[in-house]
């Protein structure tokens, strides 16, 4: 199998688990690839994409006739050498959050772990700051983006941003959220990254 | 249970924790004991559904050491300290399911709304004190809030069940789970005056409830 194929079944597999959560509205999975990188079309039907609903964009040039999308995947790769997927969606909990500019805590240690120390709401042209030492913000108007060193890696920052975005809101209706320490949840992070690290060497082969 | 019987029931009641949406990702473990000195668990940073029978991990309780090409979970800590606290309990799992994370993110204690709860957890449902993962402070703080409990909140951390049979230590977590949904959606309906809960619901209820943008520093 080669490289590009296996990035391809990296992302349609990505994209089915998130269907399958229901969090497939306005979907668009991504992962880098030599050329540039490869992402799945607005028109995909998440239940059972195919190869047919990826598609590539070559490293420059593709943003200036693709869609915002396209632009905020140029943005993350360029910006981030260690990013190797990236996801865009439009999940209940996290949008509803991106509309009021809110920024969720670390009130669970996986969200600490996988995504930092915030997640931050931001305008698209500001992503980048957003996502300063995190692996997920939310985007004014679009929803939510999130990271990872492999697609299936991002797909499960997407699950549990939109579980820790639920938690947030519910856990004020039963109590006060209490979010973990700064300096605990730096380390959770480092510790993710570091145990994680091995797994996610060559990140699309999975 | 034979060890090898033990390996594949602990394979499979991790794919139905990742089915019936429990975990996520790697999250959360499981162990059996395997006798009164070692038990069985889950490694260290495998999916569940990649999981097979070689890769569990044999732990001596009291030592922690262990053999074999995986690591344990970093939680085997806490799962040695309920085996040696607990000589009835055989099975444990920690999860990291939606609505005992609700509870874990508030660090609230929940009742017991009713009798599934009441016996398979018990009278109400205590939240840990909060600790580092795999630390003292943590293994300590979940065995005191299990005292006469077959399950607790972790702080910010999800939950924890057990029982005396692998399949009761699952029951357990959905019975824990349940009660948790249960306790909040009351919650929530009592304060929003909402008639039914629903996600959408809960949106409108929350978008109209939050008047200025959070920010946390």
């Amino acid at each position: 199998m080669s490289d590009n194929s296996r990035i391809i079944r990296s992302i349609i597999s990505a994209a089915s688990r998130l269907s399958a959560q229901g969090l497939a509205v306005n979907l668009s999975v991504c992962a880098r690839s030599d050329a540039g990188f490869f992402m799945t079309a607005p028109s995909a039907d998440f239940s059972a994409p195919s190869e047919n609903d990826v598609f590539p964009v070559p490293l420059s040039g593709g943003g200036a006739e693709g869609g915002k999308e396209t632009k905020i995947f140029e943005t993350v790769f360029a910006a981030k050498k260690k990013i190797n997927a990236a996801i865009l969606a439009s999940p209940p909990y996290l949008t509803r959050l991106s509309e009021l500019g809110a920024e969720i805590p670390p009130i669970l240690d996986d969200f600490a772990q996988i995504i930092g120390s915030s997640m931050k709401t931001a305008a698209a042209q500001k992503i980048l700051s957003a996502l300063k030492g995190r692996n997920g913000c939310m985007i004014e108007n679009l929803g939510a983006l999130v990271l990872g060193r492999t697609a299936d890696e991002a797909a499960t920052a997407l699950l549990v941003a939109e579980k820790t975005a639920k938690t947030y809101v519910l856990a004020q209706y039963i109590g006060t959220p209490a979010p973990i320490s700064l300096f605990e949840t730096k380390l959770m992070n480092f510790v993710y990254k570091v145990k994680y690290s091995k797994k996610a060497v060559n990140p699309n082969e999975k | 249970m034979r060890e090898k019987e033990l390996r594949t029931a602990l394979t499979e009641a991790g794919k139905r924790l990742v089915r019936e949406n429990l975990v996520q990702g790697t999250w959360g473990n499981l162990s059996a004991r395997l006798d009164e000195k070692r038990m069985i668990v889950t490694p260290s940073g495998i999916d569940y559904l990649l999981l097979t029978p070689d890769d569990m991990v044999v732990v001596d309780i009291e030592s922690l050491e262990h053999a074999g090409p995986h690591k344990p979970t970093s939680e085997k800590k806490l799962h040695a300290a309920i085996y040696a606290d607990r000589r009835e309990i055989n099975a444990v799992i920690h999860t990291h399911s939606e609505y005992c994370s609700v509870a874990a993110a508030a660090r609230a204690d929940f009742p017991s709304l009713d009798n599934a709860a009441r016996t398979a957890v018990g009278q109400n449902i205590r939240c840990a004190a909060y600790g580092l993962p795999g630390t003292k402070k943590m293994t300590q703080a979940t065995v005191a809030a299990l005292k006469d409990r077959n399950g607790c909140f972790l702080a910010n951390h999800g939950a924890i069940a057990m029982g005396t049979s692998l399949e009761n230590a699952l029951n357990a977590c959905r019975i824990l789970e349940n009660a948790a949904r249960e306790h909040i959606e009351k919650t929530v309906l009592k304060k929003t005056g909402l008639k039914t809960f629903s996600d959408e619901a809960l949106l409108e209820a929350f978008f109209g409830k939050v008047e200025t943008p959070i920010c946390y520093d």
